[in-house]
């Protein structure tokens, strides 16, 4: 399928491309449908470009290269029941904002991140259920630079 | 809104498929049990809106695509996110 993009103009993406996200992003309903960009240069990192959106494209990034061992913690059994149980059936990606452009500020969140199933390709925003990740992981942070453990009583 | 006044051990029934009832009242404190469906998001109010926001901000990257290979480059140079072990 042809995508008008603002960033990278008119794209041709293969279906198997897409990512299908049923119920959007949390707050951000109506952006169901990604193209997943390679692009050279981009290390760990990935543009997500919004199908229906030409103006809006995510960054993401694989959390473990962020901060090593990162886990999928407290929602094994919704991750079974949706066939996700192995990491080998899923993609992991955490969406990076980048205030002002400037990547000296550059934030990962950790604590929702987008798990999405290969086979199918669909995919959902997940909230980790404990605060060991936050939301905005500063990339600058040394490694292993996780909030301490505070479990909501 | 609807308000609804109930007693430890008591719930509400929204939908046909999400039940909520109060498990606990201790001082300020109220527990509640929910009983969802697994695609229903269930999330405590104040962390819903901190990931919504964020994710406004994620939405909202300068239009031009350098940014992602500036990205990668400061990664790289400043050696940012997870270490090999020493």
């Amino acid at each position: 399928m042809k995508i008008t993009t603002t960033r990278f103009g008119t794209i041709e993406v293969q279906d198997h491309a897409v990512i299908t996200f049923p119920g959007g992003l949390i707050g951000l309903p109506h952006l169901m449908r990604f193209a997943i960009m390679e692009r050279e240069q981009a290390g760990w990192f990935q543009w997500w470009q919004a199908v229906e959106y030409p103006e809006t494209a995510l960054i993401t990034v694989d959390p473990v290269r962020v901060v090593r061992g990162y886990e999928l913690v407290g929602i094994e059994d919704d991750l079974r029941a949706l066939d996700l149980g192995k990491p080998s059936a899923r993609i992991v990606a955490a969406l990076v904002s980048v205030p002002g452009g400037t990547p000296e500020t550059a934030t990962v969140n950790l604590l929702a991140p987008l798990v999405v199933n290969r086979a199918t390709r669909e995919g959902r925003q997940i909230v980790l259920p404990d605060d060991r990740y936050a939301v905005d992981h500063r990339l600058d942070a040394t490694t292993g630079a996780t909030r301490p453990l505070e479990l909501a009583a | 809104m609807l308000v609804l006044t109930r007693r430890v051990e008591e719930g509400i029934v929204i939908g046909d498929d999400i039940r909520v009832r109060v498990l606990e009242i201790k001082g300020h404190q109220v527990k509640l049990g929910i009983d969802a469906p697994r695609t229903t998001g269930v999330y405590r109010e104040e962390i819903y809106r901190r990931i919504q926001e964020e994710n406004r901000r994620a939405a909202q990257v300068p239009e031009h695509s350098g940014t992602l290979s500036t990205l990668w480059r400061e990664w790289r140079s400043r050696g940012w996110g997870e270490r090999k072990k020493p």
